[in-house]
C-alpha cells in the first residue's frame, strides 16, 4: 500500500485536481469578458428608435442621459434635442485657395463635439495636395511644421452631408438618416457597429469607437445635442453633423468660427442672400468625387 | 499493486495539471492577441482651437505708444518718406506690392486717419473702406461673405454675425498672409505606422 501512495494517486483525487485545473483554464479563457464596459442598461436596451419616440419618451431619455453624463463627468450638461428649422437646408463651402492647412478646424471640432482623445477621433482630415493635382490618393495628411508648404495646397475633408448618401443606404438598421435640413445624423443608441456605412462612404468621413471613448472630465463640452455631440458609447459610428447643437440654434459651426484664414463658409442654401448661396452663384465651385453621384452639400471653391 | 485501474501515476497527473495551468496562464496573459504598445497621445493644446484672429486689431493710431498728434501737429502737409528722415518709423517693412507711398493710405494732414481718393479722411474704424480703394473685388466678396472670417450667428433672426476686418488677418504694410504652425498631425496607431506612406 505504501508503494501505491508513492507512485499513484487515487482516481477521485485525480479527477478533482483535473477539474480544478480545467476550471482555472476556462476562467482564464473567459478573462476578456471582464473588459466589457459597454453593456447597456435595461432602459438603454429597451429604448425605441429615435423616430418612434414620443415627446414624453424623449424628455425621459434626455433626463436619463443628463444623469449618466453627470455621474461620469461631474458636470450637469445642457442637453437638448434641437429640431430642424423650417425653410433651412444647410450648405458648406470651403475656399481651397485660402486654406493654409493649419488644422485648427480639426481641434476646434474635437473640442466642441466631445470626441475621444485617446484613441483619437477626428471628423476633419486635412489633405496636403500637390498643386495641379486633385488626386486624393497621392495626398498626405501627416504633414507637420510651418504651413503652407511650397508646391502644395490643402483640402480638408469631412462629412459632405450628401443628398444621396451611400451611408444611409448601407445601414441595415436605419440608425443613420438624413434630417429635413439635410444633415445626416446617427442615433448612437440604435447603431449596431457593423461599419457598413464607413465602407460605403466615399469621403472617409465616418469614425468608429473601437474602445470606450476617453474624454478628460475638464474637456467635456456641456452644451450638447441628442443627435450631435453627446458622449458616445463604445462600438458606435460617429461623424460630422455640422455642429447641430450650434447651427440649429442659429450659430456657426465651430470649424467656421476658428478658421484663421476665413476659408470655411456656412449657411442656408434656401436663402438666396446667404453667403453660401452667393458663393455658389459667384465663385468657381467644385464638388469632390462628383462622379460617384452623392450630390454633396459640401462645396470647394476658389477665388484667387 | 501497481497502476491498478483506480489509481493514476503521479507523474502523469502532475504533467496534465501542469499543462492545464500553463494553458490558464497563457490564456490570461494572451500574448498572441497583443500588438505593439500603444503610445500616449499628448493632450491637445488650447492654442490649437483658439478663435483669435491672426493679428490684433488696434483701436487707436499710435506709434510706440504715443498718439500721432504728439509729433504731427497736422498744420502742414507731411511730405516724403519717413524712413529716410531719421529715427522714426524705420522699423516699418513696406512690402505692399507696387503701393510704396505712405500717403496712398495715410492722411497728410490728419495722421491718425487715412485718406480716400479725394483726400476725405477715413477713420480707423472704417478701415475696410480704405482697402476697398484698390481691392474692390475683394471688398465685394468680403461684403458677400465669401472672403474673410465670420462668427456668431448665420441666422439673422437669432442674432448678428461678426466680421473680421482686413487688418485682423493682413498686415497693411506687408499684406501677404503669413505662414502658420500646423497643429498636431493625426495620431497613427503603431500597428499601421509605416504603411500607406
Amino acid at each position: 500500500m505504501e508503494d501505491e501512495a508513492e507512485e499513484g494517486i487515487s482516481r477521485r483525487a485525480f479527477l478533482g485536481v483535473m477539474a480544478v485545473s480545467a476550471a482555472g483554464a476556462t476562467a482564464a479563457a473567459l478573462a476578456p469578458l471582464k473588459d466589457i464596459v459597454d453593456l447597456p442598461t435595461l432602459a438603454q436596451f429597451l429604448q425605441q428608435h429615435y423616430k418612434e419616440l414620443t415627446p414624453a419618451d424623449k424628455e425621459a431619455i434626455l433626463e436619463r442621459i443628463r444623469n449618466e453624463v453627470q455621474a461620469k463627468y461631474g458636470v450637469r450638461p445642457d442637453l437638448s434635442d434641437p429640431q430642424p428649422l423650417p425653410g433651412v437646408e444647410f450648405g458648406y463651402a470651403l475656399n481651397i485657395g485660402r486654406c493654409v492647412g493649419c488644422r485648427k478646424c480639426v481641434y476646434a471640432c474635437v473640442k466642441e463635439n466631445n470626441q475621444s482623445r485617446d484613441p483619437q477621433i477626428q471628423y476633419i482630415r486635412v489633405l496636403q495636395m500637390r498643386k495641379g493635382s486633385i488626386d486624393v490618393e497621392s495626398s498626405e495628411h501627416r504633414f507637420e511644421g510651418e504651413v503652407p508648404k511650397d508646391g502644395f495646397y490643402y483640402m480638408p475633408v469631412q462629412c459632405h452631408q450628401c443628398r444621396k448618401a451611400p451611408c444611409v443606404k448601407a445601414c441595415p438598421v436605419k440608425a443613420t438618416w438624413q434630417e429635413p435640413d439635410g444633415v445626416v445624423v446617427v442615433d448612437y443608441n440604435w447603431c449596431i457597429g457593423c461599419r457598413y456605412c464607413m465602407a460605403a462612404c466615399p469621403y472617409d468621413a465616418r469614425r468608429f469607437n473601437f474602445t470606450q471613448p476617453d474624454l478628460p472630465k475638464e474637456d467635456l463640452n456641456p452644451e450638447m445635442g441628442y443627435l450631435s455631440n453627446r458622449p458616445r458609447p463604445k462600438g458606435v459610428v460617429e461623424k460630422c453633423h455640422f455642429c447641430l447643437q450650434r447651427t440649429r440654434n442659429g450659430r456657426y459651426p465651430a470649424c467656421v468660427e476658428v478658421c484663421p484664414t476665413g476659408s470655411r463658409k456656412f449657411g442656408n442654401l434656401l436663402d438666396p442672400e446667404s453667403e453660401i448661396s452667393l458663393i455658389l452663384k459667384t465663385q468657381r465651385v467644385y464638388v469632390l468625387k462628383e462622379e460617384v453621384g452623392t450630390l454633396p452639400r459640401f462645396y470647394y471653391y476658389f477665388d484667387l | 499493486m501497481r497502476n491498478s485501474p483506480s489509481t493514476v501515476p503521479t507523474r502523469a497527473a502532475a504533467a496534465m495539471v501542469a499543462v492545464l495551468l500553463g494553458l490558464a496562464v497563457f490564456l490570461w496573459i494572451d500574448p498572441v492577441g497583443m500588438g505593439p504598445e500603444l503610445d500616449a497621445i499628448p493632450p491637445n493644446k488650447p492654442e490649437f482651437a483658439s478663435t483669435d484672429t491672426v493679428r490684433r486689431v488696434r483701436t487707436e493710431m499710435t506709434f510706440d505708444g504715443a498718439p500721432c498728434k504728439s509729433c504731427h501737429e497736422g498744420t502742414e502737409a507731411l511730405q516724403g518718406n519717413p524712413v529716410e528722415k531719421g529715427i522714426f518709423h524705420e522699423k516699418i517693412a513696406l512690402k505692399h506690392g507696387r503701393n510704396r507711398h505712405c500717403f496712398n493710405c495715410h492722411h497728410r494732414l490728419q495722421p491718425a486717419n487715412f485718406s480716400d481718393y479725394d483726400g476725405t479722411p477715413i477713420e480707423l474704424a472704417d478701415i475696410q473702406l480704405l482697402c476697398a480703394k484698390c481691392h474692390g473685388t475683394t471688398f465685394r466678396d468680403w461684403n458677400n461673405g465669401s472672403h474673410g472670417r465670420r462668427s456668431g450667428y448665420w441666422d439673422a433672426s437669432k442674432g448678428k454675425f461678426k466680421t473680421a476686418v482686413c487688418i485682423a488677418c493682413h498686415d497693411p504694410h506687408w499684406p501677404v498672409f503669413k505662414p502658420l504652425q500646423a497643429a498636431a498631425a493625426p495620431h497613427v496607431n503603431p500597428r499601421t505606422r509605416g504603411e500607406h506612406r
